[in-house]
């Protein structure tokens, strides 16, 4: 006579992948039906556990991080409108002879709004605001786009007082450096704990 | 009981939350809550946890819920507890409770005041398994995962999601039988 059912012949009973020799065995033992009964009701019990409510309200903390992560996209959409607007400006300028370099060859400003622009892509494609980050990454994230906010104030005030092309260059290779960093920091894979 | 919290969440409820309605994001919340948090608490092992588990799904949820192509509560419902399980389970990883695991399995049961009858029993036996056997038992058995999906939440095979299972059986059938004798 076959052993009793073990708890793995049991469960592959249960879901309908028992093999012929235990399911054979079970047809004559009432031990093992008695067991398989006892999962069955096992179950049962587990699935009749209640529905448990949190003890606390999590929503308002839910709510403020949706609300400042939104936030924070329009300030990086914006600044980005800004900063283009500045250099908009320097070009169409440049393009109608005034103030072109003499060298003839790339416009450096005009490469570097493209690089900037590739870097902002680049950063939209990785969604970061959907990101799992540590503490430390966020806190890196945290203070460069504070350094972004800051140069995009600089952007601004080059619009208004229509800086010449040279600061324009300035800001937009610190602006590049700043994305750059922000998109190695959310390029960096996440490391998890293993079971 | 959550049936009944799911009807209060329609068709028109769900478009509006995709579209980042906050309002609409929040009747999400306010009909899920339960789901997602009693998900959690079953596989989490500290209520804490299981409330920070709660925020990152919804968080998750109110950044994703415009990608979500599902069709209905039926499927949101799914969607939901999905991100839930994976919150969780990288939750019991965060804390390395692994670690301790044998010391959780062999230890006496927790006696908590007032923890009688049958439901309260099963509930303190899961509560003694290790957070990963206890993660496949409800997994697997209450909420209808295959072990292909545990194996893939988890990052590993299927058959450690089967062996998990049946050793967490074998130790809820021991347990729950000398509670029974005594």
């Amino acid at each position: 006579m076959l052993m009793h059912c073990t708890m793995e012949e049991l469960l592959a009973i249960r879901d309908g992948q028992g093999s012929q020799a235990a399911q054979r065995h079970l047809d004559e033992c009432d031990e093992c039906c008695d067991e398989l009964e006892l999962l069955h009701q096992r179950v049962a019990a587990l699935k009749a556990l209640p529905t448990v409510r949190p003890p606390r309200d999590r929503w308002s903390v839910v709510r403020d991080e949706v609300l400042a992560e939104r936030a924070r996209t329009r300030r990086r959409f914006g600044a980005w409108l800004t900063a283009a607007a500045a250099a908009s400006v320097v070009l169409a300028i440049g393009l109608g002879g005034v103030v072109m370099p003499a060298a003839q060859g790339p416009d450096p400003l005009a490469e570097l709004v493209s690089e900037a622009q590739r870097l902002e892509d680049a950063l939209r494609v990785m969604r970061p605001e959907t990101r799992v980050i540590s503490g430390r990454t966020a806190g890196a994230v945290a203070a460069l786009e504070d350094r972004l906010e800051l140069l995009d104030v600089r952007f601004e005030e080059a619009r208004i007082r229509r800086l010449p092309r040279t600061r324009l260059v300035v800001l937009w290779k610190e602006r590049i450096d700043l994305m750059d960093a922000l998109v190695n920091v959310h390029a960096r894979p996440v490391t998890l704990i293993g079971f | 009981m959550t049936n009944a919290v799911m009807t209060a969440i329609d068709d028109i409820a769900i478009q509006r939350a995709k579209a980042g309605d906050i309002n609409a994001l929040e009747g999400v919340y306010r009909a899920y809550e339960g789901t997602v948090y009693s998900l959690a608490r079953r596989i989490c092992r500290s209520p804490e946890d299981a409330e920070d588990a709660l925020q990152e799904t919804f968080l998750e949820v109110c950044r994703s819920i415009g990608r979500f192509r599902g069709d209905g509560p039926g499927s949101l419902t799914a969607w939901m507890k999905r991100i839930a399980a994976s919150k969780a389970l990288m939750k019991i990883r965060r804390d390395k409770y692994r670690d301790t695991d044998e010391l959780f399995e062999e230890s006496a049961p927790a006696s908590n005041p007032g923890d009688t009858g049958l439901r309260m029993d099963l509930e303190t036996v899961m509560q003694r398994l290790s957070d990963t056997s206890r993660a496949v038992v409800w997994l697997h058995d209450v909420e209808g995962y295959t072990h292909e999906d545990i194996a893939e939440l988890m990052g590993k095979s299927v058959s450690f999601s089967k062996s998990q299972l049946s050793r967490a059986h074998a130790r809820l059938r021991k347990w729950l039988g000398e509670e029974a004798a005594c």
